[in-house]
């Protein structure tokens, strides 16, 4: 088990390392030079070496390249070419309203989806079996973003009941979850479906069919039990897919989140807050990875009986 | 069972199946749209004054026009054409990619396998729109550089599949028969491998279509894919945003455009997975 983790830390230190290095690169080969982008013709080549200089831009790329992985070590993301303010300062206003969105938005998904997916399951080809995977082929195919902007024309424009964007109080939150719910729902519904069928046709379940227990004992006692596992990884892995889902969503409802953050950044080539922001999604996502790998390990005796068995 | 009669069962399988036909008579329609935008469409998508600006959906205009005063009606015919261009290519881009990348790692292996796999692993964990956020600031915004951004960020989906593919079929009979027959590696991998791949490149395509139209209209929604006066249904929504309360069909009907095209393509694909490779059905 513990060879197991380490293992799994070891292979996400380097995926992160190699994500650094092609952050870094990409942002480097960016077409521009970030200081002829910032001044304009009037100021002397003099003051924009000293720019230069100032920003680091003058030194070779390697360099550059250690001197960036330093800095963010140190928890520094730099300054913004745009702004003239710290990332740092910018992310640690907007960071907790993301996160507060996407956490809620997350929860809300999960707690409507599970139980719909697990009904489906239990009682399949039944008619609410039938209803809800029909309605789930069409909500698949509904885009947050339109979905955002029928919620904004339904409850903002005709029917004036909530506010159509801004961010100061809880009716703010109302329709940008709901449509990022409404957005990944579907797939979540069809996932824990997928799932708790496939415990459902494990010989356990069927000896304790076999031994008598009531069907609701079953369920409750075997399937729901294993349904937590199931759990613990959608939240994980659906962790980095609802950020970037809130990227669209901050950008629709004028959310001054993390993901607006980073639309503007990239409109406006502010390569800074770029580097940053991917960098943190792609740490955000390998650390929910590999979470969620050693979570179903702990959890799944069957994973935790052939790593006992192999890994050590 | 004859050739003929599998074709048979084949047809009859795919007649049978509602969603499948739902989904291919959809997925027709759009193409034949975009196909013949210019029959079809009353005017230009960037003809200009044509009525005074936001008329509201009447008989002449049935989408309305828009604040240039534009047809939105033909501006909508004329979008299905920028979404199946981009899905379209962006796949072919994704599939000589991702099948050349698995071909060489499954059959190959060792340690190109290992780096391989490695790029494919960390590609495909990554989530695909702030990836392709990221290709695009480098690239600059365009619907073009859009289709390179996406296929750069979902080659991996191919390669993975190809990959466990090619490894089973290393070690089969008759690619061994050919191996001592003295074949070319690259003949054996494309005389012999890829032809038995082809079934689950189709489906992992058709597949990918559907989110490949969502990316594509979710970027130019940011403002970093189409640019005015392009037509696309993406663009159309966000410019649509700043007249809502005034103008709601500017916002409606490229919308119902892009759900219906999503959606049929999902009916087709994933008919067609279940039809063409049950296996997948569980993933």
């Amino acid at each position: 088990m513990a060879g197991y983790i380490t293992k799994r830390l070891v292979q996400g230190i380097m995926l992160v390392f190699v994500v650094s290095i092609l952050v870094f690169a990409m942002m480097d080969m960016m077409p521009g030079d970030p200081i002829e982008l910032l001044t304009d013709r009037k100021v002397t080549d003099e003051v924009k070496d000293r720019l230069r200089a100032q920003y680091g831009l003058d030194q070779p790329p390697v360099k550059r390249y250690f001197n960036w992985v330093n800095d963010v070590l140190h928890g520094d993301f730099g300054t913004s070419i745009r702004t003239k303010m710290k990332v740092n300062t910018m992310l640690a206003q907007r960071l907790p309203i993301t996160i507060k969105l996407t956490g809620t938005a997350l929860l809300i998904e999960l707690l409507i989806a599970i139980p719909i997916g697990l009904l489906a399951a239990y009682k399949k080809d039944g008619f609410f079996d039938r209803l809800i995977m029909s309605t789930s082929v069409f909500f698949a195919a509904l885009p947050s973003f339109w979905v955002a902007v029928m919620l904004i024309l339904i409850f903002g424009v005709t029917l004036r009941v909530l506010p159509l964007s801004g961010f100061s109080g809880v009716k703010h939150y109302v329709l940008p979850i709901t449509a990022m719910v409404l957005g990944g729902i579907a797939t979540t519904i069809r996932m824990t479906k997928t799932e708790v069928l496939d415990v459902l046709r494990e010989k356990y379940i069927l000896t304790a069919y076999a031994k008598g227990l009531p069907k609701r004992k079953v369920l409750v006692r075997h399937v729901l039990r294993n349904a937590l596992i199931l759990v613990t990884i959608m939240v994980f892995l659906n962790i980095p897919w609802v950020i970037s889902g809130a990227v669209i969503i901050e950008r629709i409802f004028v959310i001054p989140g993390m993901g607006n953050m980073l639309t503007e950044a990239i409109l406006n080539q502010d390569f800074t807050i770029v580097q940053a922001c991917v960098l943190l999604i792609s740490i955000l996502t390998v650390v929910c990875n590999i979470v969620c790998d050693v979570i179903t390990a702990i959890l799944d005796p069957r994973i935790r009986i052939s790593l006992g068995g192999e890994g050590r | 069972m004859s050739k003929k009669e599998k074709r048979k069962l084949f047809l009859y399988s795919y007649l049978k199946n509602r969603n499948l036909m739902l989904g291919t008579v959809i997925v027709l329609a759009v193409v034949l749209i975009a196909l013949f935008s210019d029959w079809i469409a009353p005017y230009n998508f960037d003809d200009a004054n044509l009525a005074p600006k936001f008329t509201r959906p009447c008989a002449e205009f049935p989408f309305g026009t828009d604040e240039f005063g534009r047809d939105m009606f033909s501006r909508v015919i004329y979008g299905s054409r920028i979404a199946l261009r981009v899905a379209v290519l962006a796949m072919l881009i994704e599939i000589v990619l991702g099948v050349s990348i698995g071909l060489l790692s499954g059959y190959y292996g060792g340690n190109l396998d290992r780096v391989l796999s490695f790029l494919s692993d960390l590609t495909w964990s990554m989530p695909p729109i702030i990836m392709s956020m990221a290709v695009i600031t480098v690239l600059g915004k365009s619907i073009d550089n859009v289709i390179i951004a996406i296929a750069v960020v979902s080659w991996a989906q191919y390669a993975r599949v190809v990959r466990a593919k090619t490894q089973s079929l290393k070690n089969m009979a008759f690619v061994e028969t050919g191996i001592a027959f003295n074949e070319k590696d690259i003949s054996i991998m494309s005389f012999y491998i890829l032809p038995n791949i082809i079934p689950p490149i189709i489906v992992l395509a058709s597949l990918s279509i559907p989110s490949t139209i969502m990316s594509t209209t979710a970027l130019s929604f940011l403002g970093l894919g189409a640019q005015p006066p392009s037509p696309d249904w993406g663009l159309a929504l966000s410019s649509s945003m700043s007249h809502i309360a005034t103008a709601p069909w500017l916002a409606i009907f490229p919308g119902i455009a892009l759900v219906l095209t999503v959606f049929g393509f999902n009916l087709f694909g994933e008919g067609l997975r279940d039809l063409l490779d049950p296996r997948l059905k569980s993933r």
